[in-house]
């Protein structure tokens, strides 16, 4: 237990916020556009596609959706989404995209998929297959379309046809940007990671792929069991605070939740991570979450693991200052 | 790359084959008194592009450009072998555009062909890959044995339409006389094809405000179209689109 923190603190909008860092690590990643006839269609194949994808540890992926997109911004003039996904390596990404595009995607009636990275000149050779590999669903029937230097593939089906881009390229990337938020209840807390989420919903190049994007389950490297490589974080577990001695809350700090930020770029994540913390710092709490606690936020911190695992540190005074 | 306008001098009053000109010869050639020097065709007696164009240089864009301007209607076999780029004729083409030719068993693989005139016979015959555009009429033997690509008219076809067709689409402003023993009957598209069709290539008629290709091309985002399957005879799964 701590009860005084080693690290400095400095202040946003009167709430303390450790001079602490947030520790990243390189990540795969691509962007798919997904389109349909309607914004509902859109909304539950997008709900499909990035179900069971919050985290890297057993996911095999992190997926959300990056943001919606107007009939304007989509290449066939429809309702779309952007989702954006992450995985450890390439051969993950390849293996996990094409798999729930097939079951989630091509299965969700009225359905379009597209690429969502911009092409370079010349063309990547980092390719991630969509109508490569769903061609063959098709059996013969499936008709190929270059448009404007564009593969696309028309697969008939059920509701008339399936237009699948034939791939999309794959990008380095940075995931695991995170920022701590702590309080005397859930109340003061959730409401804070929702301003905090809600703030970084429109930024482009991001994703909190967490539920509501934000977790309770922070997870710190190894475990006493050997067959895990993750466990609990119980230097924020409130109830091991005076049980464990190297435990980060401190009295009257009771609940912890981290929220955790995939992005394209480290620029992408910095962004994010500083409007999600002033956001979280301004947030207006409800009246029932503050009858019983001090009604504010008591600290903003960062996950990291000494800085020995992750290249890409955020740190919070820089980003903030 | 290089980009050029090649405008006609004086009208042409006998067939020339330009199966000699290569785009992308042209477009990798800085010096126009260069270009004036490439001949039409391979034949001996063929004439330099000098002879029958005024050639200037145009502005770069980000894919190399041909425009052709003039009355080229006894100019045949243009296009057959273009892998990639522009060729824009502001005028009429004569036969075998993007066509195959000579021992080729394969016509145009790549890049765009638009016609703001019409198009003589065997319009993509054997073509491979690419798009055609035709703002006018088109001859016969449209598409004959098309292996892929997409082929545009806006205007009418000729007689043998889509002969031994194999693969690829032919997209017409009208519905086509076809033997029913070796194409499919029509049967309505449902398919967002038709919305990123019009919404992809609504450029191309807007860049050159062809009007004919503008009101077909933004009709495929609007209304019902019908397909047809085939060349049957052949085990083809070419298609038919139109209005």
């Amino acid at each position: 237990m701590s009860e005084e923190s080693p690290l400095k603190s400095f202040q946003v909008a009167g709430i303390p916020v450790e001079a602490t860092f947030a520790e990243a690590f390189d990540m795969k990643a691509t962007r798919i556009i997904v389109t349909a006839d309607d914004r509902q269609w859109v909304n539950e194949a997008a709900a499909a596609m990035t179900g069971f994808g919050t985290s890297v540890i057993a996911c095999g992926v992190e997926i959300a959706v990056e943001r919606e997109l107007s009939r304007d911004e989509t290449p066939d003039g429809r309702h779309g989404a952007a989702i954006l996904a992450f995985a450890v390596s390439s051969k993950e990404l390849e293996k996990q995209i094409p798999r729930r595009a097939g079951q989630c995607l091509l299965t969700c009636p009225t359905t379009a998929l597209f690429s969502g990275i911009d092409e370079t000149d010349p063309k990547s050779d980092k390719r991630i297959a969509l109508g490569k590999s769903l061609r063959y669903f098709g059996d013969g029937h499936q008709i190929s379309k270059v448009i404007q230097g564009r593969r696309f593939w028309r697969i008939p089906v059920m509701d008339g046809e399936f237009v699948c881009e034939h791939d999309v390229a794959r990008i380095d990337a940075i995931g695991g940007g995170n920022f701590i938020l702590i309080g005397d209840n859930y109340g003061v807390v959730t409401a804070a990671c929702r301003a905090a989420v809600d703030a970084m919903r429109s930024m482009p190049g991001v994703i909190t792929p967490f539920p509501g994007g934000a977790t309770r389950s922070g997870s710190k490297v190894g475990s006493k069991y050997k067959t895990l490589f993750a466990s609990t974080n119980d230097a924020f577990c409130p109830t091991l605070r005076t049980v464990v001695p190297q435990s980060d809350l401190r009295e009257g700090e009771n609940v912890a939740m981290e929220v955790v930020i995939d992005g394209l770029t480290a620029s992408h994540i910095a962004d994010a991570m500083r409007v999600g913390i002033i956001a979280a710092c301004q947030s207006e709490l409800p009246e029932k979450a503050s009858k019983n606690s001090s009604g504010k936020l008591l600290r903003v911190t960062a996950g990291n693991y000494g800085g020995k695992l992750g290249r890409h540190h955020f740190h919070l005074a820089e980003l903030l200052a | 790359m290089n980009s050029w306008s090649l405008e006609l001098c004086h009208p042409i009053d006998h067939d020339i084959d330009a199966s000699g000109i290569e785009l992308s010869q042209l477009t990798a050639e800085p010096q126009v008194e260069r270009v004036k020097r490439f001949r039409l065709s391979n034949q001996h007696a063929a004439p330099e592009l000098g002879e029958l164009f005024s050639i200037h240089s145009i502005p770069k864009s980000h894919e190399s450009t041909i425009v052709l301007k003039g009355d080229l209607k006894r100019v045949h076999c243009l296009g057959g072998n273009m892998k990639s780029g522009r060729l824009i004729v502001e005028g009429n083409i004569g036969n075998y555009l993007g066509a195959a030719h000579g021992a080729s068993r394969a016509g145009m693989s790549g890049g765009r062909i638009v016609v703001t005139g019409t198009a003589g016979n065997y319009v993509g015959f054997r073509m491979r890959r690419g798009e055609i555009f035709v703002e006018g009429n088109a001859g016969e033997f449209l598409a004959a044995h098309l292996t892929a690509g997409t082929i545009v008219v806006a205007g009418s076809v000729g007689k043998n339409l889509a002969y031994a067709m194999r693969r690829g689409t032919l997209v017409l402003a009208e519905a086509p006389t076809l033997s029913t023993r070796r194409f499919s009957a029509p049967v309505p598209l449902v398919s967002v094809f038709q919305n990123l069709f019009a919404k992809q290539y609504a450029e191309v008629a807007s860049n050159f405000r062809l009007k004919n290709l503008g009101e077909l091309i933004a009709s495929f985002g609007e209304s019902s179209v019908q397909s047809i399957r085939g060349d049957i005879a052949v085990g083809g799964q070419g298609e038919i689109l139109f209005r």
